[in-house]
C-alpha cells in the first residue's frame, strides 16, 4: 500500500507573521507510537481508547463496590469509616454510570457506526477525539479527589441541600460538579457527532430502515443525550454558583427549594438510564440474529419501540420522587406514564424471543451473554414495574429493593450486553479471537455471582433495609443475606478477572480471525479484521438490510415483507438495485479513486483543548480550597479556559492536511 | 395465574410462594422492619397494591421466562455449522402477533393502574376523624423531634401513638432532606426543608415498631433511627399528661451532681444545657433533642442504643465511634468517669 503525504494548504506570504502559532503545532500527518494515539482522529482508535479507559474505571468502581460489600457483610463493622463509606458509594455510582457504562457504549458507537453504515469515519473526527480526551480528563479529575481525601460523598444524585456549602464544606462536591460538567461536554459533543454521521454519511442504498438496530439505538441515544445533558448542566451550574459565588438557587435559609434540584436532576437522570440501556439493547439486537441464523424479528417494531422508549423517557422522571410529597395527582400521572413505558420495553423482549424462535441457536459466548441479558433485564424490568406503583414504591424507595432493580438492569442488562459485544466484535477490532472456553467460564461465573449478589437485595429491601447506610444493627434480620451478597460480589470479581485474562492473552496470541468469523450480517463483516485505516476501499452500495447476510444467503430476501414493508413504491425506484453479476446484499461500484484514499491527518488540538478545560476545572476547584485573598486557582481557571478555547479555534484553522493511501486492489 | 380473591387466601398464597423461595434462607416475614408484617391500614393498602404488581410481574416472568428457556433448548443448533448448512426459516416478523402482544401488555398495565391510583388516593389523605392525633415531626441531622401541638408535648426519637386512631404527621426538615419510614405502619414520606409534607398512619396492632431515616442525609444517616410505640387510649392520655410536666429536681446527691454537670458543664463551653432542653430547669437549648423525659424512652442516640446506664456512658465517652459526625462532638466533651456516672444518675431521673 503506497502512502503519499499531502501538505496542509500552503500559508500565504502575508499571514506568515502570525503563523508561528500555526507552525508550532503542525498538523501531524501520520505519527506512530504513543504520539500517534494522542493525536489520532481515527474512530477505531478512539473507540479502543474509550474501551480501555472504561475498563480501567470499571476496575476502580469495582474496587469501590467490593469495599462497600466488605463493610456490609456483617452488622456493626468498622472496615471503613462512615465518611469513607459515603464517599465509596457516591464514587461507585458516579463512576459506573459516567465513566464505565456510557464510555463503553461510546466505544462501540465509535468502532461500529462508521463501519456499519459504510463510511470512512465519523462526520467530525477531531471533535470525536476531543470527546474522548474530555472523558479521560473528566474521569481523572473526579478520581483525583481521592488523592486529596475529598472524594464526593453526597450520593451520585447529590440532593440539595446536602450539597450546600453549609452542609458540605469540603471540596468533594466541587470535584463532582466540575467533573460532570466536563463529562457532559464530552457526551453532548459526541452525540452531535453521531447524529450528523448517521444522517449524512450512510453509504448509497443504506436507508434509515436498512440501518442495523445498533445504529438506530445510537442515534436515539444521541438525541437523548443532547436533550438531557443541558438540563443537568443547568443544575450543576446553579449548584456551582451557590457554592462558589453565594447565589440562592438551593439555599434553604433564603427560601431555596430543594425539590428544584430533584426535578432538574431527574429530568436528566431518567433519560440517562435509557442512554445507558439503549445501546446495550442495540448490541443484543445484533448478536441474537447472528447466532440464531435468522433476521431480527419485527425490525421496524424494534426500531420504533427504541424511539418510543427514548421519547417516553422524558415523561416519567418524577417516579424517582414519589415520596417527596408531589401529591396524588402528580403521583398518579407519573405512575401511569411509567407503566406505559413498560409496554415498548416488553415489546422488544417479545421480538428478541421471536428472533430466537425457530432459529438455529449457536451457543457462542456472545450469544450466552445475549440470552443472559434477556432473562436478567426482564427481572430488572419487573422490579421496575413494581416501583411504578407509588403505594408499593412508598415502601420500596430508598431501600435495597431499588439497588436490586437498577443493578439487574444495569449489570444484568447493560453490562452483560456490553461484554457480549466485546466478545463479538473483539475479533473485528483486533483480528484475534477471544477464548470460547474462558468466555463460557466467565459468563457462568458472572451469572452465578451476579444473581448471588443482587437477588437477595430484593428481599433485604422488602425486609426494611434502607440504602446508603454504612452499617446496620444486629437483630434486624439482615445479617445472613448481606453476607451472601458479599460472597456473590467476590464471585463476580473472579468472573471479571477471567475476562481480563482472556482479553490480554487473546491480544497477545489469540487465534487469528478472518473478516467474518461469526457468519455475520452487517457491513463490518465485509472488511478485513482488523479493518484497514480507511475502512472501505470502495464505499459499498447497499441493496437491503443485513447486506452481508443477504450477499451470502440471498434466499433471506425471498419474503415480500422485507423490501416493501416500509418503502412505498415511488421511493423504491430511487434506490440502487443489484445488477448482473452483483450480489443481493451490496456491491462495490465505481472502482478505486485514482488519487488514492485521502485520509485525515491527526491533530494536537483535541487533546490540548481538553487539557485546557481540565486545568480550568482544576483551577476552579482549587480556588474553593484557597483562603480569602488568594487567587491562583481563579487565574489557573481563566488561563485553562482560554487555552481550551484557543485550541478549538486553532483546530478550526489548522487546515486539512492528511495523506493518501492506495489500497491493494487484490485485497479489497 | 389465578390470584385468590379473598385477602386471607391471597396472603396465604403469597406466603407459600415466597416461603418456597425463602426456604433456603429461612426468611422471616416478621423482622423488625419487614413490609410484609403490616400493622395498619396505610401499610396494608400499600402492601395490597404491591402484591398486584408482584403477581402480574411473576405471571409475566413465568410465561415469558418459560418461553425463553424453551426456545433456548428447543432451537439449539450446532455451534459451528458449515457455511452451506441450510438456514432456518428466515421469518421477519408477525404484525398480528406484535399487535396482540402489545394489546395484552396494555391490558396488564390497565389492570395494575386502577388499584394503583385508588391506593394512591386512599393512602394520601388521612380519614376525617375526631380522634386523630397530630404530631409535628422535624428531622435533624441525625435525630427526630416529635411535638404534639395540641398537648404542648415535645419529645424526641420515640413516637408514642394511640392504638386504632389515625395519626397525622406534619413533616418538616431543619437542615437537609430526611425521610420518615416505619415500614410496618406506612411507607415513607420525605422531610424536605422549606416544604411542608404530610402523611398519616394508624396502628391497628399493639407493639413497638422500628423505623429509620430513608433518605441519605449525611455521615450518620445509618444511625438516624426511631421507634413508634402504641398505647391504649387511657395510657396514651396519661403519658401525654406526664410528658407535659416539668422535670423534678432530683433528691439523690449523685443525681444532683449530675444535674450540676449538665447545667454548667465540666468546663466552660461544654454545658449540655446549651443545646438541650429540660423543662423546669435553666436548660433551654434547642440544638439537640429535648431531654425532659429522657428516661421514659426506650432508646438513646435516636433509636441507636437501648437506654441504660452502660449505653449512656458509652454515648458520653465514645461519641464519635458510636455516631460518627454527631453534632455533639462540637462540644468537645471530655468527662471524667465520676462526671459520667453522675450524669447517668441524673438522666435516669428524667422519667
Amino acid at each position: 500500500m503506497a502512502l503519499e503525504l499531502v501538505e496542509a494548504r500552503p500559508i500565504p506570504e502575508d499571514r506568515k507573521r502570525f503563523d508561528f502559532l500555526l507552525r508550532l503545532l503542525r498538523r501531524p500527518t501520520h505519527l506512530s507510537g504513543l504520539l500517534g494515539w494522542v493525536t489520532t482522529v481515527d474512530h477505531k482508535r478512539i473507540g479502543v481508547l474509550y474501551g480501555v479507559t472504561a475498563l480501567f474505571f470499571f476496575f476502580l468502581g469495582g474496587m469501590e463496590a467490593l469495599l462497600i460489600r466488605t463493610q456490609l457483610a456483617f452488622p456493626n463493622q468498622n472496615v471503613v469509616s462512615a465518611d469513607t463509606f459515603n464517599q465509596l458509594f457516591t464514587m461507585h455510582g458516579t463512576t459506573m454510570v459516567f465513566l464505565v457504562v456510557m464510555p463503553m457504549s461510546a466505544a462501540f458507537f465509535n468502532v461500529l457506526v462508521p463501519l456499519m453504515i459504510g463510511a470512512r469515519d465519523v462526520a467530525f473526527p477531531r471533535m470525536n477525539a476531543f470527546s474522548y480526551w474530555m472523558f479521560l480528563f473528566g474521569g481523572l479529575l473526579l478520581n483525583a479527589s481521592w488523592l486529596f481525601s475529598q472524594a464526593p460523598d453526597q450520593g451520585w444524585f447529590a440532593y440539595a441541600p446536602l450539597t450546600a456549602k453549609t452542609f458540605n464544606p469540603g471540596q468533594g462536591v466541587d470535584f463532582w460538579i466540575l467533573s460532570l460538567l466536563i463529562l457532559g461536554i464530552s457526551s453532548t459533543v459526541a452525540a452531535l457527532n453521531f447524529i450528523v454521521t448517521i444522517i449524512n454519511l450512510r453509504a448509497p442504498g443504506m436507508t434509515m430502515m436498512r440501518l442495523p438496530v445498533f445504529v438506530w439505538m445510537t442515534i436515539v441515544t444521541s438525541f437523548l443525550i443532547i436533550l438531557a445533558f443541558p438540563v443537568i448542566t443547568v443544575a450543576l451550574i446553579e449548584l456551582a454558583f451557590d457554592r462558589f459565588v453565594g447565589t440562592n438557587f438551593f439555599n434553604i435559609s433564603r427560601g431555596g427549594l430543594p425539590i428544584l434540584w430533584q426535578h432538574l436532576f431527574w429530568v436528566f437522570g431518567h433519560p440517562e438510564v435509557y442512554i445507558l440501556i439503549l445501546p446495550a439493547m442495540g448490541i443484543v439486537s445484533e448478536i441474537l440474529p447472528t447466532f440464531s441464523r435468522k433476521p431480527l424479528f419485527g425490525y421496524p417494531v424494534v426500531v420504533f419501540s427504541g424511539a418510543a422508549i427514548g421519547f417516553m423517557g422524558f415523561t416519567v422522571w418524577s417516579h424517582h420522587m414519589f415520596t417527596t410529597g408531589l401529591g396524588p395527582i402528580a403521583n398518579s400521572a407519573f405512575s401511569l406514564t411509567t407503566m406505559a413505558i413498560a409496554i415498548p420495553t416488553g415489546v422488544k423482549i417479545f421480538n428478541w424471543l421471536g428472533t430466537l424462535w425457530g432459529g438455529q441457536i449457536r451457543y457462542k459466548v456472545p450469544m450466552m451473554f445475549g440470552l443472559g441479558f434477556i432473562l436478567l433485564f426482564m427481572i430488572g424490568g419487573f422490579s421496575g414495574i413494581m416501583h411504578a406503583a407509588p403505594p408499593g414504591d412508598a415502601q420500596q424507595q430508598d431501600t435495597y429493593f431499588v439497588v436490586a432493580h437498577f443493578h439487574y438492569v444495569l449489570i444484568g442488562g447493560a453490562l452483560f450486553s456490553l461484554f457480549g459485544g466485546l466478545y463479538y466484535w473483539f475479533p473485528k477490532i483486533t483480528g484475534r479471537m477471544m477464548s470460547e472456553k474462558l468466555g463460557t467460564m466467565a459468563f457462568l461465573t458472572l451469572f452465578v455471582g451476579f444473581n448471588t449478589t443482587f437477588f437477595p437485595m430484593h428481599w433485604l429491601g422488602l425486609n426494611g433495609m434502607p440504602r446508603r447506610i454504612y452499617t446496620y444493627g444486629e437483630g434486624m434480620g439482615w445479617d445472613g443475606w448481606n453476607l451472601v451478597c458479599t460472597v456473590g460480589a467476590f464471585i463476580m470479581l473472579l468472573a471479571f478477572v477471567i475476562i481480563f485474562y482472556d482479553l490480554v492473552t487473546a491480544l497477545m496470541h489469540g487465534p487469528r480471525a478472518g473478516k467474518d468469523p461469526w457468519d455475520g450480517r452487517t457491513l463490518e463483516w465485509a472488511i478485513p479484521s482488523p479493518p484497514p485505516e480507511y475502512n472501505f476501499a470502495i464505499a459499498p452500495t447497499v441493496f437491503s438490510r443485513d447486506p452481508v447476510w443477504a450477499q451470502k444467503h440471498p434466499e433471506f430476501l425471498a419474503h415480500d415483507d422485507v423490501v416493501d414493508e416500509e418503502e412505498s413504491p415511488p421511493s423504491e425506484a430511487d434506490l440502487p438495485q443489484p445488477e448482473e453479476g452483483e450480489g443481493a446484499g451490496y456491491a462495490l461500484r465505481g472502482g478505486l479513486d485514482p488519487h488514492g484514499i485521502h485520509m485525515p491527518a491527526g491533530s494536537w488540538h483535541p487533546v490540548l483543548s481538553a487539557l485546557g478545560f481540565l486545568v480550568a476545572a482544576s483551577g476552579l476547584i482549587f480556588s474553593q480550597a484557597q483562603p480569602e485573598g488568594h487567587h491562583t486557582g481563579l487565574v489557573l481557571a481563566v488561563l485553562g479556559l482560554l487555552f481550551g478555547v484557543v485550541n478549538i479555534y486553532m483546530w478550526a484553522l489548522e487546515g486539512v492536511g492528511g495523506y493518501h493511501i492506495h489500497p491493494d486492489p487484490e485485497v479489497e | 395465574m389465578r390470584v385468590p380473591s379473598s385477602s386471607l387466601a391471597r396472603r396465604l398464597w403469597l406466603y407459600s410462594v415466597i416461603s418456597f423461595t425463602g426456604l433456603l434462607g429461612g426468611c422471616s416475614f416478621s423482622d423488625r422492619q419487614s413490609v410484609f408484617d403490616v400493622a395498619g391500614p396505610v401499610s396494608k393498602t400499600q402492601y395490597d397494591v404491591q402484591n398486584i404488581t408482584l403477581f402480574v410481574s411473576l405471571g409475566i416472568f413465568l410465561v415469558v421466562g418459560s418461553l425463553l428457556v424453551y426456545a433456548a433448548i428447543r432451537f439449539r443448533g450446532p455451534v459451528d455449522p458449515p457455511a452451506d448448512a441450510p438456514l432456518p426459516p428466515q421469518t421477519h416478523g408477525n404484525p398480528m402477533l406484535e399487535a396482540g402482544l402489545t394489546l395484552a401488555a396494555l391490558l396488564l398495565v390497565v389492570i395494575m393502574a386502577i388499584p394503583t391510583v385508588r391506593g394512591i388516593f386512599r393512602t394520601y389523605a388521612a380519614p376525617q376523624s375526631e380522634d386523630a392525633v397530630v404530631v409535628n415531626v422535624t428531622g435533624y441531622q441525625w435525630w427526630w423531634a416529635f411535638e404534639y401541638p395540641d398537648s404542648k408535648v415535645v419529645t424526641a426519637n420515640e413516637l408514642r401513638i394511640p392504638l386504632g386512631r389515625p395519626v397525622i404527621l406534619n413533616l418538616k426538615a431543619a437542615d437537609v432532606i430526611h425521610s420518615f419510614w416505619v415500614p410496618k405502619l406506612a411507607g415513607k414520606t420525605d422531610l424536605i426543608p422549606n416544604q411542608h409534607n404530610q402523611m398519616w398512619l394508624e396502628a391497628t396492632e399493639p407493639g413497638t415498631y422500628y423505623g429509620q431515616c430513608a433518605e441519605y442525609c449525611g455521615t450518620s444517616h445509618a444511625n438516624m433511627r426511631f421507634r413508634v410505640v402504641t398505647m391504649y387510649d387511657q395510657e396514651f392520655n396519661a403519658w401525654l399528661a406526664q410528658q407535659k410536666m416539668a422535670a423534678a429536681t432530683p433528691t439523690d446527691p449523685l443525681a444532683r451532681d449530675g444535674m450540676d454537670v449538665f447545667m454548667k458543664g465540666p468546663r466552660v463551653g461544654q454545658a449540655c444545657a446549651t443545646c438541650h432542653t429540660i423543662q423546669g430547669t435553666p436548660a433551654m437549648g434547642l440544638v439537640g433533642p429535648n431531654l425532659t423525659h429522657f428516661a421514659s424512652r426506650g432508646t438513646l442516640g435516636s433509636g441507636l442504643l437501648e437506654n441504660n446506664d452502660q449505653n449512656v456512658a458509652q454515648w458520653l465517652t465514645a461519641l464519635d465511634a458510636t455516631k460518627p459526625g454527631n453534632k455533639m462532638l462540637l462540644a468537645h466533651l471530655s468527662l471524667s468517669p465520676e462526671e459520667v456516672r453522675a450524669l447517668a444518675a441524673y438522666l435516669r431521673t428524667l422519667r
